[in-house]
């Protein structure tokens, strides 16, 4: 039996498909949030293309070496980062990079932490970074270039056909 | 290829695609990390690349005075010929925004010693003290200083931006105040003498975002 070239990409298309669809499902249902990492802050932990799945947590149930998700206080980004001390009282945690020599410089409030890391996937991450320091020129290239070797490729496999059909 | 498969194969490359934009468009999280390197008159380049606090170096200087002077001095005219400037080259090698800032330690605590945080762009006039004054917006004062080189928290003040790739000349002008120099014949004006000061400087890169450094 003959196998044939597009069969095994169809195949190959079906198996990815269906895995990233159940990933990103079984990401959406369960509540946890996908965050890129973008920094080697808490290298070797987690690395730059990293992604950090996190889940909403109630803050009583923090502990000292949770890694947390926690949003700049002018919520202008976010950081993920190691609890080294928690003030139940005041309802502030201090943080710390495993990589950094020191405490992060400010505490962060309760109300600022997106959740605790459940689990991280590597590489993921290198999607988002991509996406966000790619230019509107770098896009529209990008774009341009898969647009023409769709086209190309459409136009070889058109003409081969013709080509067969006159054969037979 | 059969209408099914073709039909199959569209719906199973635009769940993919949807699948990649979910990727694609997760928030980025970063972290308050920085990159410290001490500079020296002889070692004028930093270069910083993906941040990495494990790059210390310890350098530290001596700057020669030809004379003592005064910031606040209206009727001082010989500010611009007694300051000394290092020029340290900065560049961002590493692939986000980055920020430096410049921290100076006068390192056996002499009295007088002043210090103004600069780019090339701010000049006014080839004039650091007409540049001052613009960037202080005519507020001569010590606290005006301190807030333009270390910000009120003393863990902000000015800093120099840099994209990806960047390469920029960022300055730091050195002078010594004549009435707290403690220097018999320095309490003039300008006073020609020369003078001996030991500085540290150092050049932070931290993330484009307030709140990253800590003095």
């Amino acid at each position: 039996m003959k196998i044939k070239p597009g069969n095994i990409l169809f195949n190959m298309l079906a198996v990815v498909t269906v895995l990233a669809v159940l990933f990103v499902g079984f990401n959406i249902f369960s509540g946890a949030r996908g965050y890129a990492v973008v920094t080697d802050s808490m290298a070797p932990t987690l690395n730059r293309g990293d992604v950090v799945f996190v889940k909403q947590t109630e803050f009583e149930s923090l502990n000292e070496g949770d890694i947390v998700t926690v949003q700049f206080a002018d919520g202008s980004g976010f950081f993920t980062h190691k609890i080294v001390s928690i003030d139940y009282f005041a309802g502030a945690i201090r943080t710390k990079g495993d990589a950094n020599e020191s405490e992060d410089p400010q505490p962060s409030m309760s109300e600022q932490i997106m959740g605790k890391m459940w689990y991280s996937v590597p590489l993921l991450g290198y999607f988002s970074i991509a996406f966000n320091e790619m230019d509107v020129i770098t896009l529209s290239v990008i774009l341009a270039v898969v647009l023409i070797i769709i086209t190309g490729a459409s136009v070889l496999v058109s003409t081969k056909r013709k080509r067969g059909g006159k054969n037979e | 290829m059969s209408k099914f498969k073709k039909l199959t194969a569209a719906v199973m490359a635009l769940m993919l695609v949807m699948c990649g934009s979910y990727f694609s468009l997760m928030s980025p999280t970063t972290a308050w990390s920085y990159q410290s390197q001490n500079i020296s008159g002889a070692q004028n380049t930093f270069v910083f690349a993906d941040f990495d606090v494990d790059g210390e170096y310890s350098v530290s200087d001596s700057i020669r005075f030809k004379g003592a002077t005064a910031f606040a001095d209206e009727n001082e005219t010989m500010f611009d010929s007694v300051v000394e400037v290092a020029e340290v080259s900065v560049t961002n090698d590493g692939g986000m925004p980055a920020r430096v800032y410049a921290t100076v330690k006068n390192e056996y605590e002499t009295k007088g010693l002043r210090y103004f945080y600069f780019t090339d762009d701010m000049m006014v006039d080839d004039s650091v003290k007409a540049t001052m004054k613009k960037t202080l917006n005519g507020e001569m004062t010590q606290t005006a200083l301190d807030k333009h080189n270390i910000g009120e928290d003393g863990n902000s003040g000015y800093y120099v931006s840099l994209n990806p790739g960047e390469t920029k000349k960022v300055k730091v002008a050195f002078w010594v105040e004549y009435d707290e120099c403690g220097i018999d014949f320095a309490f003039s004006e300008s006073a020609w003498a020369t003078i001996d000061y030991k500085v540290n400087i150092t050049m932070t890169a931290t993330q484009d975002i307030d709140g990253a450094l800590v003095r």
